[in-house]
């Protein structure tokens, strides 16, 4: 050979052995002839082992049919190129190369150079499915530079309410909702077009009018030359968040008005800091001043109510700590700036993970509630006083002509007797006409006595109903005969009831008293009394020979100062009163609207020990 | 033919009472406790004065006074504090009252 022709072979040779491809000869037995040291670099055997093992053996077992159709193909066409296939690694996992073969008919030999692609496979393949999710689950758009779509997935056909084909070639600003000044898109813009990514949340417009909210990114997209070719959006639809944060803000909002409104603060203590959180109606209600650098803490809220109160506050709070006890407390609070007002206030503890982290309430401010009630409380009292001195005054009126009478009695025959020292028979009788006398007086004065103890103070206690009725009915009895009406007492429960003796009283003398009233000009003048027992309940009813109370007054008859007697005949107080009493008894007073007659029914519950 | 006084009180110990102070041989007083059985007797015969209780059951001494023969004079005589009537009484007595003045009264129309 000359020097030449050795360096031309060495030139082949190198060609052959240094490129980083792969380059081979096969035969058509199936076997390599020759392998450069590509191979055994990528495939990790080597060159022995390549050139001793079958081709096929090499391969994947599902790329072996192609491989071999490709070899069948050769002997046709000559030259195939961009043929993929895989071959095992030593270590067992698979390469991907990509092959350009021809076959020598002349020599049976196949002639090929593979590269390794399995890296830019694998990187195609991430590019992929990134795409496909990208497509599926956000709303993609690309446009020119000039802001015109030329690419939407169906993603923002769906949130937009246009077809692909509205779309297309429309300028972006299709969706432009109108919501952002000129500003914002000018600095979305300049940011775009200067190469950079801009992120942002846009308000947009769909077909049918309805806004929605997307967070969205943009990008720009170079061509070869690095120029921007494209721009592509990315949004991620957020109407609902967005919507939601706008309720949330609304009800808190409304809350905090409503808050205002009613007077209602609410305040949260964090257990292990003792910092409490307060709302600007608790701040409101109890004088202090918001700070921002000041946080309240636990003893400077308990600081915030009247001396007598403080240790109630202090309790329930401590026991809402230890216990998670909650409470309901109605307090006098002594504001920042020494006002003393009536408050509700609530607590109750909140737990993490089993523990008790903080209590958390409302305080409400109920000063002219209570005020109100508490004047109220006054005038029931008085009421009811001033109805005991009423009927007192006419208890007093019939009371005179039953003492008159007996003192008669013994005045007539205290002076008779010297008379008749020498008739014992005579002087017996009149000695016990005396005495019964006396008696009588005594039980008339024994009935003032307690009709005249105060009623400030109550006394709760077991007693029978029958009794206080029939006291009640001697009380009334004057009445009840000066108005020429009978009374009668029957179906006798002996069921005991828990009661203060003296309203219970007060509220059946009222009863009767109404009765001899709204019957003592009738032509018919009847009241009858029952004590019943139903179930747990004793009923007491008293009907009159009236006829009813028409509808109309029904409604009106508990209500104070209602009354349809004569001016100078009642206050209208009596059933109001009567009706409070009851209420405190935890009893009802109703009217039987099924009777015939007028028929009040009142119902205690039984009293069992 | 004595002097008759009526006296109307459904108090039975009062009649009892009135009855044994102003009997006397000159003075004959019948007793009623209820206003229907003095109607009767007046019907009967006439007395020449009525004592007549305020408070009694079905009417009160002021209407009974009014059905009574109006030539007759009578005196009311009350245990209230305050008696409701429009007739002309001769005299109206509280109870307790005193027998001094009931003699009085009596003596005072009593023929002598």
């Amino acid at each position: 050979m000359s020097p030449t022709q050795i360096d031309e072979k060495q030139e082949f040779e190198q060609l052959f052995n240094l490129p980083l491809d792969m380059i081979c000869i096969a035969g058509t037995d199936g076997y390599f002839k020759r392998i450069n040291p590509s191979f055994s670099r990528i495939l990790g055997y080597d060159d022995d082992f390549l050139l001793m093992t079958p081709i096929l053996q090499l391969i994947h077992p599902d790329d072996v049919e192609r491989t071999r159709l490709l070899i069948d193909k050769l002997n046709v066409e000559l030259t195939v190129q961009n043929f993929e296939n895989r071959y095992r690694h030593q270590d067992g996992s698979y390469r991907i190369f990509s092959w350009s073969t021809s076959f020598d008919p002349l020599s049976k030999r196949l002639f090929a150079i593979a590269r390794d692609i399995t890296n830019e496979r694998h990187y195609q393949s991430q590019l992929t499915q990134m795409h496909n999710v990208l497509n599926k689950e956000t709303i993609v758009a690309m446009t020119n530079r000039a802001g015109d779509i030329i690419e939407v997935n169906d993603k923002f056909c769906q949130i937009s309410g246009y077809s692909k084909d509205e779309l297309l070639g429309q300028n972006h600003r299709i969706i432009n909702s109108g919501k952002h000044p000129k500003a914002f898109f000018k600095q979305m813009w300049d940011t775009i077009s200067s190469g950079k990514t801009w992120a942002g949340k846009i308000e947009n417009r769909a077909k049918n009018g309805e806004h929605y909210f997307v967070k969205t990114i943009i990008s720009p997209i170079f061509d070869s030359q690095g120029n921007i070719s494209n721009f592509l959006a990315i949004r991620f639809d957020i109407t609902e968040e967005v919507r939601n944060k706008e309720m949330l803000t609304r009800t808190l909002e409304i809350l905090r008005e409503t808050g205002s409104i009613a007077h209602v603060g609410g305040w949260e203590l964090h257990i292990a800091s003792g910092v409490l959180t307060w709302t600007d109606e608790t701040f409101k209600i109890l004088d202090v001043e918001p700070s921002d650098n000041h946080q309240p803490l636990l003893p400077e809220g308990l600081d915030l109510f009247i001396e007598e109160h403080k240790p109630i506050i202090e309790k329930a709070v401590q026991r809402a700590i230890e216990f998670g006890e909650p409470y309901e407390l109605e307090l006098q609070a002594q504001t920042a700036k020494g006002k003393t007002l009536w408050v509700y206030t609530t607590g109750k503890a909140n737990y993490q993970n089993g523990q008790r982290i903080s209590i958390s309430g409302t305080i409400q401010d109920i000063n002219t509630r209570k005020i109100a009630e508490q004047q109220l409380e006054l005038e029931r009292i008085k009421s009811i006083r001033n109805a005991k001195l009423a009927s007192l005054g006419e208890l007093a009126a019939g009371v005179a002509h039953e003492i008159n009478n007996p003192l008669a009695i013994i005045d007539g025959m205290s002076k008779l007797i010297p008379k008749h020292l020498n008739n014992p028979a005579k002087l017996n009788s009149y000695l016990k006409s005396i005495e019964k006398s006396c008696n009588r007086i005594a039980r008339i004065v024994n009935n003032l006595k307690k009709f005249s103890r105060s009623s400030d103070t109550k006394q709760y206690n077991k007693h029978r109903l029958l009794d206080i009725v029939k006291e009640s009915m001697l009380l009334t009895e004057t009445k009840v005969k000066r108005h020429n009406t009978t009374i009668e007492l029957s179906q006798l429960s002996k069921a005991f009831i828990f009661c203060d003796e003296i309203e219970i009283e007060q509220v059946v003398v009222n009863l009767i008293n109404n009765a001899i009233d709204a019957v003592k000009d009738l032509p018919e003048r009847w009241i009858k009394i029952y004590i019943l027992q139903e179930q747990d309940n004793i009923l007491l009813k008293i009907i009159d020979s009236g006829l009813g109370i028409p509808l109309a007054v029904q409604d009106k008859l508990f209500d104070p100062f209602f009354t349809t007697k004569k001016v100078g005949e009642g206050t209208g107080l009596g059933l109001s009163i009567t009706k409070g009493i009851l209420d405190e008894h935890g009893a009802s007073l109703t009217i039987d609207r099924q009777a015939s007659n007028t028929c009040f029914v009142v119902s205690f519950s039984i009293f069992r020990d | 033919m004595p002097f008759t006084v009526f006296y109307l009180d459904d108090e039975e110990a009062l009649c009892e009472i009135f009855s044994d102070f102003f009997s006397s041989d000159s003075v004959q007083i019948e007793t009623f406790s209820e206003a229907n059985s003095l109607f009767e007797a007046t019907l009967r015969t006439p007395p020449d004065l009525f004592f007549i209780d305020y408070r009694l059951p079905e009417q009160n001494g002021d209407e009974i006074a009014k059905a009574l023969p109006q030539s007759i004079p009578k005196v009311l005589v009350t245990g209230e504090i305050r008696a409701d009537y429009t007739y002309n009484f001769i005299a109206v007595l509280s109870k307790p009252y005193d027998y001094k003045l009931v003699q009085e009264i009596i003596d005072r129309y009593k023929p002598l």
